[in-house]
Formats: structure tokens, C-alpha cells, sequence
């Protein structure tokens, strides 16, 4: 009976587990206000290089393909990581290299914004402490 | 129409050609047209389906405003022939384009794409657009059903030429030699029909049939011939025998009556005298009956020769039946004495004795004398009247010649 069950939940797990949400963030001095998801979008893309407010956005990103970077990309554009470096390779084929700075872990991220008034990074939205201001909450 | 058009081969040639260009032809028209359709309306779906091909591309290059990606692009549509402009807008206003062409004139009409966002579908990124020239896509499509209708038709017309050919091989030209050849044969002659080389065939059956019959034609018709020819010697010979003695040759009764007939004619028409003579050969019956019949019709043969080797020509020498001859001469000068004359000759003729096998059989000749127009002007009175003398040379001793003179009638 335990197995049946066990095995019920293992089948719905997809369905029913939610992907954690994720906290878009900057340092608590800089001045990027509520973002939009397609401002992210285009900062992370590398097409919106530069802030209304005259910032040069400094997009944050982890190293190597984690989890949390899928989902990151995922929750955001409904592209997998894949998609994602595929747009980049035909990017970087012509010159224009990927903007963003690779960082080992969330602590490494939450250290990195809490820094750079530019910076905008990325964590589990649990890890999202004071040091850094929240600017969207990407589900 | 020349007599040449009335030839199978021709009229043959004329009807596979004829059918063979017009189905063809019409079969072109609808196969240049469909694939004309089809390829005008596949060249105007490449551009669309080139257009899908770079449209990720595209809109990469429109969402990130990237110039080398966008020239990437636009290169690209532009190597297709039939593409004169392409132009690239994005959402921020950026612009790139490439053109063949600065006169949009040639190329009317545009083919535009939308393209989105790469990361959000819903998001417009932009606009592809291409000016497409038709005039080149229509040519592409009109050479390509030109070269698939001069195809067919080459199929259609191959096979027909082929077909033409076999069937003029082994059926049209074999009759045609056929039919000249029987043409020119004149039937009942030895010459045939040339049989064919090739393998046994139902003209090669027909040609040896005809021979045979060509064969038996000629055999009926020689048969004929001899039948003919038969008919035509009988008929000689029965006309011959009419007119002629059967045993002496020398002509008959019959005949006889003509020619007295015809010298009295020809003595009234050109005042010409004449004599008719009546002989009878004397102790012919003792001879006939002693040495027998055939002794006695040797005997009769012989004298008929000598009859006629002793006048002229023109003199008839008849034979009446038994030992009784006539002699009819026409045309004398002085009738009485040349009457007289081969009558004398005759008489020593006869008096000669005849040997017949192992006889030797003297006769001798009674002759009665009636001269034209002295002693008759008709036929009747003149042979009533030699035939008198004739009795009269028997009564007066025979072996003698006896010139009729008017008192012996009384």
C-alpha cells in the first residue's frame, strides 16, 4: 500500500510540485526601481544595455549550467538553458559576447549585489535576505 | 492528292503522326499549363518557406538589434534570384535593407513576416519583408514546363515513330510489294510472287497462297489453251473433211458445186471461157474386185495424183464417189482445144499402168467434155451435158475423150 502511494506521488510530482520561485535582485543603494519581466528579459539578453535612469546594467549570472539556472531562464522565458546558449552562440558568432558576469553559488551572488550599485542578480526567493533589495519575484 | 498519299505507308504515317501530334499536343498544352500553375505557385512558397527558414535568425537580430546577424540574413534572401529587396525593421525603429533593385516597379508585390520576440512568442520583435520579383519566378516556372511538355512529347512521338516503323517493317511495306508485284504478274505465266526473307508471318501465308493460286491459274489456263488448240484443229479437220474426199484429198461434191459455181460467176462477170470435164475410170470394178478394196482405194489415190499433177493450177480436180472424177478449168483462151488438149493429157496420164505393192494394174478413162458458155451457162445444163459426153466416150469404146456436141442430147 506505502509502494502504491509512493508511486502515485512519484507520477504527480511534475504535476502537482511547483517550481520554486526565484527574487530578481539589486543592491539596496542602486536605483532600479519595479522591473518589468521583459526588462529583465532584455538585460540578461544583452539587448537593454542601458537604464532610463542613465545605469549601465550589470546582469549577474551563475557558472557552469546549476539548477538554478534553468529555472531561472525557464520561469522567465519559457526557453530551456539550451535555447538560451544556442541564442548566445549565434550572438557571440558575430562579436557581441554575453554580458554577464558568472558567479559560483547564491552566497557569491548575494555578496556580488550587496557590492555593485549596478549589479542585478538572482536567487531562490527563500535565500533573498535584507542585504540585497528585491525587485521582482519571478514564479 | 498525289497518287503517292494513297499509299497504305503514307496514309499510315499521316494517321500515327497526325493522332500521335495532336494528343501529344494537347496533353502538352494541359501538362505545360498545370506545371506552369504548380511551379508559380511553388516558386512564391520557397520564398515564403526561405523566409521561414532565417526568420529565427531574423528575429534574434531584430529582438537584439544586431547588425551582422541582420546582414546575415539579408544576404542570405538575397542570393534567391527572385528576391530584389529585403528589408528588416525592429520594434525600436532599426532598420536594415538590401536591395538589387532601387525600382520597386519590377517587383510589386512584398512578402512580409512578422517576427517575435526568440524568448517571448507574444512580444513583436519586428518585420521581415521581401520584394519578390514574379517575372522571374514566372520564366523559372515557364522553363520548367516548357522542358516537361517538350518531354511528354518526345514520349508520345517516340513510341508512335517507333510503332509507325514496325508496323510498316512487317506489315505495310511487305503488302505494298506485294500488291505491285501481282499487280504486274500476268496471270497464266510462270512468274511468282518473291516470298519474304523474314520468319513465316500471315503475309509471308498469304504470298505462298497466292502463289498457289497464281499455280493453278496457270495450270487451267495452259489446260484451256490445249483444249483451244484441240478444238481449233478439229474444227480444220472437220471443215477439211466437208469439202474434201476422205480417201484422195481432192475436194468433193460439195466443194465442187462452189468452185463449178464460182466459174460461172467469174465467166459471166468477165465474158472468160470455160470446160468442165466428167471422167470415169474404166475396169476399175475388176480391179477392185479381184485385187480387193485396198488395192482399189491405192488405185484411186494414185490417180487422184496424177489427175492433179496433169493441169493447172487454177484447175479444180474433184472427186464425186466410186471411180467418178470432174475437173473444172476455168479461164481457157480457146476453151475447145485446151479442153481438149488436157483432156488428151489426162487420158495418156491414166493409160500409164499404176503399180500398187506387188500389181501392176493398167486402167484407163473415160471423159465427157462440156464447154462454158457453149454447152450451158448453169451450173445444171453444163454438168447434165459433160456427164453425157462422159456416156457418150463409154458407148463409143472408152478410153477416150468426148467433146459434147447438142446431138447426143436428142
Amino acid at each position: 500500500m506505502k509502494i502504491i502511494v509512493f508511486s502515485l506521488l512519484l507520477l504527480l510530482s511534475p504535476l502537482s510540485a511547483a517550481e520554486p520561485a526565484l527574487a530578481i535582485i539589486a543592491n539596496q543603494d542602486s536605483d532600479y526601481s519595479n522591473l518589468t519581466r521583459r526588462q529583465v528579459v532584455d538585460i540578461f539578453m544583452g539587448k537593454l544595455t542601458v537604464m532610463n535612469t542613465g545605469t549601465f546594467p550589470q546582469p549577474l549570472d551563475y557558472q557552469g549550467n546549476p539548477e538554478i539556472r534553468e529555472r531561472f531562464y525557464h520561469l522567465l522565458t519559457g526557453k530551456s538553458l539550451a535555447q538560451v546558449n544556442a541564442y548566445w552562440a549565434r550572438m557571440s558568432f558575430t562579436g557581441q559576447l554575453n554580458p554577464t558576469r558568472l558567479l559560483n553559488d547564491q552566497k557569491v551572488m548575494l555578496r556580488a549585489v550587496g557590492k555593485n550599485q549596478a549589479a542585478l542578480g538572482y536567487v531562490d526567493q527563500a535565500e533573498a535576505n535584507a542585504t540585497v533589495k528585491t525587485l521582482l519575484i519571478v514564479e | 492528292m498525289s497518287a503517292r498519299f494513297k499509299t497504305l505507308q503514307a496514309r499510315l504515317l499521316l494517321t500515327v503522326l497526325s493522332s500521335s501530334l495532336l494528343i501529344g499536343g494537347l496533353t502538352m498544352l494541359v501538362m505545360f499549363f498545370i506545371a506552369y500553375q504548380n511551379k508559380l505557385h511553388e516558386g512564391e512558397q520557397q520564398i515564403n518557406q526561405l523566409m521561414d527558414t532565417v526568420e529565427y535568425s531574423a528575429a534574434i537580430a531584430a529582438y537584439s538589434g544586431n547588425q551582422e546577424i541582420a546582414d546575415d540574413v539579408i544576404k542570405g534572401l538575397m542570393r534567391e534570384a527572385a528576391v530584389c529587396q529585403v528589408v528588416l525593421y525592429n520594434d525600436s525603429g532599426m532598420y536594415f535593407s538590401d536591395g538589387k533593385y532601387a525600382n520597386t516597379l519590377n517587383c510589386p508585390e512584398t512578402i512580409s513576416h512578422v517576427l517575435y520576440s526568440p524568448f517571448d512568442a507574444s512580444e513583436q520583435a519586428g518585420h521581415l519583408e521581401t520584394r519578390v520579383d514574379r517575372s522571374i519566378i514566372k520564366s523559372r516556372a515557364y522553363a520548367y514546363a516548357g522542358q516537361l511538355a517538350m518531354g511528354l512529347l518526345t514520349l508520345l512521338i517516340l513510341p508512335s515513330v517507333v510503332i509507325w516503323l514496325a508496323i510498316s517493317r512487317y506489315i505495310t511495306r511487305p503488302i505494298e510489294k506485294f500488291s505491285a508485284q501481282l499487280h504486274a504478274i500476268v496471270p497464266g505465266t510462270d512468274e511468282r510472287l518473291s516470298q519474304p526473307v523474314h520468319t513465316p508471318s500471315e503475309i509471308a501465308q498469304l504470298i505462298h497462297d497466292s502463289n498457289h493460286l497464281l499455280e493453278g491459274i496457270q495450270e487451267i489456263l495452259l489446260d484451256e489453251r490445249a483444249q483451244r488448240e484441240e478444238i481449233q484443229r478439229l474444227k480444220e479437220q472437220y471443215k477439211h473433211l466437208a469439202h474434201h474426199d476422205n480417201l484422195t484429198g481432192l475436194p468433193n461434191r460439195a466443194m465442187f458445186n462452189d468452185r463449178l459455181s464460182h466459174m460461172l460467176m467469174q465467166g459471166k462477170r468477165y465474158q472468160l471461157k470455160g470446160a468442165l470435164i466428167y471422167l470415169d475410170l474404166d475396169k476399175f470394178k475388176p480391179v477392185n474386185d479381184t485385187l480387193g478394196h485396198d488395192v482399189g482405194d491405192l488405185l484411186l489415190k494414185a490417180v487422184a495424183q496424177r489427175l492433179a499433177s496433169s493441169v493447172r493450177e487454177s484447175d479444180t480436180v474433184a472427186r464425186l464417189g466410186g471411180d467418178e472424177f470432174v475437173l473444172i478449168l476455168p479461164a481457157l483462151t480457146n476453151a475447145r482445144i485446151d479442153a481438149l488438149a488436157i483432156a488428151d493429157k489426162i487420158l495418156h496420164a491414166l493409160a500409164q499402168p499404176f503399180e500398187i505393192g506387188q500389181h501392176t494394174v493398167q486402167i484407163g478413162s473415160s471423159l465427157g467434155i462440156a464447154l462454158y458458155p457453149e454447152h450451158g451457162e448453169d451450173e445444171f445444163s453444163l454438168a447434165k451435158h459433160a456427164d453425157l459426153a462422159m456416156y457418150q466416150a463409154k458407148q463409143n469404146g472408152r478410153n477416150r475423150a468426148q467433146l459434147f456436141s447438142t446431138e447426143d442430147s436428142q
